[in-house]
């Protein structure tokens, strides 16, 4: 038959290719090959005979053994399984992570790359603050502002710091509580204020309607005590209050921490006002 | 759509330069990336007790503490008296200088040991006891400090609205028992500070300490 000698040239020169996703398609790229060149000639001698034509096709494309060794030792088996078991691996890693986590929320910090905690924010980012190392964990200033709350609704100003907690072992972020019960910071008049409670004031709206006074709270400030607020691969920030009385731009927040691996203590400068809603 | 079109086009026309051993670098590489954010979503989970306890000492400050005790599931214990019991989930504990750390599976806690003997409970029905006719659940409780020379024990609890739960124990390490408190009726979860009194015998049975406290 006509074909069955270009099929067994085709069969010959892509033997030597044992990756068969690839063999496929280096036939089907020679058989396109063979088809120009039969194409070639039966436009060129338009009366040739369909066996000659494919003979002398065949003929100008080589030796089918010399043309399997070569592709053989270009064409790697190995890579291309890797290259497809790397990709459907990539295809069902994709899934599991989209799937892992979406079920149980509980835990949901440690199961989190990042986030923050809603109406927590940072209020003036400052670079270049104190550090220290204790237990593993670096402990950075990275904020410091004084809080300026409005008057009319009778909520008090304060001083904020911002800590950092950071670990390259982004497995092991800090306990929040461990660092709130060690920490106590001691505003620029010496006085001392625990990390691990609240002192909040609470915004609230009186209206009398035609028969009694209706008492809203709709916003409520820490005015002392510290928060737990955002967090990231490795880190995790902290908000820390104090009653901001006597300020001067400048006047120094000190934070002490002590825990059974260690004290330290940092400051910062808090230079920056903020006016917050 | 004609800027994206272009862009798309771009972007399949450098693909096809890129060989298959780059290609294939790239998406090992996302593979690594994507199993590194699978495991962290699923809490970074350790292989073994100890690591965790290691990771949990690590993130609450704490130097790393004595492993006085580790159970595993389905682990046996005899209690002597020719009581048995076995363990329903995994359990560790570790004693520092001035407190213990007690691990049930993937959760720990801190307990300050201000005086010893001290005696700390985990909080869930955590072992079966197969001593009688039927299987009854009990709740492990860790004795820490107990003296040398100790050769049996007893632990009574006072675990409220009147209901007693007692237990005998094993010597699991130095100056460390392990109690199962069993309650005939019902499984009960222990809450700290309630009041139990512990008692220790000689080989020879004569008392060796008998003490009240709280339960940590």
């Amino acid at each position: 038959m006509l074909g069955s000698g270009k099929e067994r040239w085709l069969d010959t020169a892509v033997s030597g290719i044992r990756f068969g996703p690839d063999r496929r398609q280096v036939r089907r790229e020679l058989a396109a090959h063979l088809e120009d060149k039969e194409a070639g000639l039966h436009r060129s001698f338009p009366d040739i005979p369909e066996a000659e034509a494919q003979d002398r096709a065949l003929a100008a494309m080589g030796d089918a053994e010399e043309l399997k060794r070569e592709l053989a030792r270009i064409h790697r088996p190995w890579l291309g399984w890797l290259w497809t078991a790397s990709r459907w691996t990539l295809v069902v890693l994709w899934f599991l992570f989209l799937l892992v986590g979406m079920g149980n929320r509980d835990g949901v910090v440690e199961r989190s790359l990042w986030g923050r905690m809603t109406g927590r924010a940072m209020y003036h980012r400052v670079w270049g603050g104190e550090r220290a190392q204790l237990g593993g964990y670096t402990f950075q200033i990275i904020g410091a502002a004084y809080v300026d709350r409005p008057e009319e609704y009778g909520a008090e100003d304060s001083l904020q710091l911002t800590l950092r907690v950071s670990s390259p072992r982004f497995w092991a972020r800090i306990d929040e509580n461990t660092v709130l019960a060690g920490l106590t910071a001691v505003d620029p008049h010496g006085g001392r204020h625990e990390m691990d409670r609240h002192i909040v004031v609470n915004r609230t709206d009186t209206e009398h309607n035609s028969s009694y006074w209706i008492t809203s709270t709709w916003g409520t400030r820490i005015l002392s005590g510290g928060d737990f607020c955002r967090w990231g691969l490795g880190w995790k920030d902290f908000s820390l209050y104090i009653p901001a009385e006597d300020w001067t731009p400048g006047a120094r927040m000190t934070l002490e921490f002590t825990c059974e691996l260690g004290d330290f203590v940092l400051s910062a400068p808090v230079t920056e006002r903020v006016v917050v809603p | 759509m004609r800027t994206l079109k272009r862009w798309e086009e771009a972007w399949n026309r450098a693909w096809e330069r890129v060989s298959r051993g780059r290609k294939t670098l790239l998406c090992l590489i996302l593979c690594g990336l994507l199993s590194l954010g699978i495991w962290m979503r699923l809490g970074c989970p350790l292989p073994t007790a100890e690591l965790e306890l290691r990771r949990w000492e690590r993130t609450h400050l704490l130097p790393p503490g004595q492993l006085v005790f580790t159970g595993e599931e389905n682990e046996r214990f005899a209690l002597g008296e020719g009581r048995t019991v076995q363990l329903n989930r995994r359990l560790l504990a570790s004693v520092g200088e001035r407190w213990a750390v007690l691990g049930e599976e993937r959760t720990f806690r801190k307990v300050d040991l201000e005086e010893t003997p001290a005696a700390a409970g985990f909080w869930s029905s955590a072992l079966a006891d197969f001593s009688g006719e039927a299987v009854e659940l009990g709740i492990p409780v860790v004795v820490f400090g107990v003296p040398e020379g100790a050769a049996r024990g007893e632990l009574r609890v006072e675990a409220g609205s009147g209901v007693v739960l007692t237990g005998s124990g094993c010597q699991v390490a130095e100056g460390v028992w392990l109690f199962a408190l069993s309650s005939p009726a019902q499984s009960w979860s222990l809450s700290t500070s309630a009041p139990c009194t512990m008692g220790f015998c000689r080989e020879d049975g004569s008392l060796l300490l008998e003490q009240e406290g709280v339960l940590h």
